[in-house]
Formats: C-alpha cells, sequence, structure tokens
C-alpha cells in the first residue's frame, strides 16, 4: 500500500499504531469477522517488532507467533 | 500482477468502495476526503480525489474485475457487486462523459463544484475541513500520532473513522493467511 497507493503506512503498521485489541473491537462494531491474523496479533503482540537492531515482522507460514527479519521484493527494495 | 498487487488492489478497492458506499455527513464528500486522507496516512486526495484522479469508468472496471475474481465469500462483494444501489451515480457520471480528471470535465470533484452523494448533484465545493480533520492536521505538524484521535470521540466524524478503520484494517487482515490452493486459485484466472 505504501508502494503502490502512496500510503505513508501500511495496513498492519496501522493495526500496530492502535493496537489489535483495539482494531478487533472496532472491527467487531462494524459488523465484521475478526481474521485469525488478527487475533493472533491481539494474543502474541504486533505485526512489527525491533529486535536486536533488526525489523522483525510475524510470519503465517509456520507458526504464527514466529517473527521473520522483513524482505521486501527486489523491485520494491530498488525504490 | 503479483500477490501483493492484488492483495494492494482489493484492500484499496475495498477502501474506495466503502467510503462511496457510505456517505458521509449527507454526502459530503470533501469532508470524507479530508478525514480518510492525511489525518490516516493516506494521500490527500481521500477517496473521490483519487477515483477522478484514476479515472472513475477504471475504477468501476477494477471493481467489476475484482467482484468476478474473488471469491463468492469475500466481503468485498458486499459493497463491490454490480448491482449496489449506489452504482447508479457512477453509472451516470461515466455515460455522461464525468469520468474524472482526465476527462477534462471532472468527475466528484468539477472546478469549483462538488458531487452531493445524497442526491447527486452538484453544489459549491466545500474548501472548509472539518474539525477532526483540522485538529489531526495540527497533530501532524506537531509530529504527533493522529489515528487514536480519530476514534476517540463520540461526534458522528469519529463513528464514521472507527468504522472505516474497523473494515479496511479487518480487511486487510483476512487477506492473510491465504491458502497457498486459493491464491493459486486468484493469480490463475
Amino acid at each position: 500500500m505504501k508502494m503502490g497507493f502512496n500510503w505513508i503506512r501500511g495496513p498492519f503498521e496501522m493495526i500496530d499504531a492502535l493496537g489489535a485489541d483495539v482494531v478487533i473491537k472496532l472491527a467487531q462494531d462494524a459488523g465484521c469477522t475478526i481474521p485469525q491474523a488478527l487475533q493472533t496479533s491481539a494474543e502474541h503482540g504486533p505485526f512489527y517488532q525491533v529486535q536486536e537492531g533488526t525489523l522483525m515482522v510475524r510470519n503465517f507460514d509456520q507458526t504464527a507467533s514466529q517473527l521473520k527479519p522483513v524482505q521486501l521484493p527486489d523491485r520494491h527494495r530498488a525504490l | 500482477m503479483t500477490r501483493q498487487d492484488f492483495w494492494a488492489t482489493a484492500l484499496g478497492s475495498l477502501r474506495c468502495k466503502w467510503v462511496w458506499t457510505r456517505p458521509l455527513n449527507r454526502g459530503c464528500i470533501e469532508h470524507a476526503d479530508a478525514l480518510m486522507g492525511r489525518p490516516m496516512g493516506i494521500p490527500k486526495t481521500g477517496v473521490f480525489g483519487l477515483y477522478d484522479m484514476i479515472g472513475v469508468d477504471l475504477m468501476s472496471d477494477v471493481v467489476d474485475t475484482l467482484g468476478d475474481i474473488l471469491p463468492e465469500n469475500d466481503v468485498f462483494h458486499a459493497v463491490g457487486r454490480s448491482n449496489n444501489p449506489a452504482n447508479a451515480l457512477i453509472d451516470r457520471m461515466i455515460s455522461e462523459g464525468f469520468t474524472g480528471l482526465k476527462s477534462g470535465k471532472g468527475g466528484f470533484y468539477r472546478e469549483d463544484q462538488a458531487l452531493d452523494l445524497t442526491s447527486g448533484t452538484l453544489r459549491p465545493r466545500i474548501t472548509e475541513l472539518p474539525a477532526l480533520a483540522q485538529k489531526a492536521a495540527n497533530a501532524q505538524q506537531d509530529g504527533l500520532e493522529t489515528l487514536p484521535m480519530m476514534i476517540e470521540g463520540a461526534e458522528p466524524h469519529h463513528q464514521y473513522c472507527r468504522n472505516f478503520l474497523g473494515r479496511v484494517l479487518a480487511y486487510a487482515a483476512a487477506l492473510i493467511p491465504m491458502s497457498p490452493a486459493r491464491r493459486k486459485t486468484l493469480m490463475t484466472r
């Protein structure tokens, strides 16, 4: 969303800024089903975290609580 | 189109369609754009300004395409379906050539006028920012976080922002994790 739509923050950075618990309440009030990723963030922490100077992002390929270093696609890294 | 492009298009389109189908303050597109723009960390074009920039006709095609591609249970269809009553005005704008900036005639915004979504008629443009957007602009100048102030309050604009953020951010979160099977289906259509 930042590269393509020129958003200052991506949606998951926005969720982290508000807090997943707050976003869950907003989504519930709006009548939305709560996605598992939101629930996971509320239970395990933000989508993005800095660990020992490295920006980490929550990874859902294996276990939801796993954090991995942020890796942008090549075309985005060049921008 | 890559997976990231697809997600961004779906999310960006849902954001636009959600705002479009829920007129704020008797259809005041200027206030909707002021609240959905900079205070949210989104370009100041907001939603209706973005429609005009991209092209009302192109956005309509994007929404129709997403409607064909996305699974039947995707919440996008609630706002993006072609028989949405709000689409009548867009269809009329396209047929009359008001497809945005590229048309030279404008779209939602037309020189010193703007389209009232409720009545579908033109009226003078409103240039004054809503109080909440002005408050957020001041906070941004001071380097302060603005998202919480957009949702903490009892005014209709707070409620509008709560609903917007709740739906758009929940949709973003719902896009992950997509199962490999579903992802493959989407990208091969």
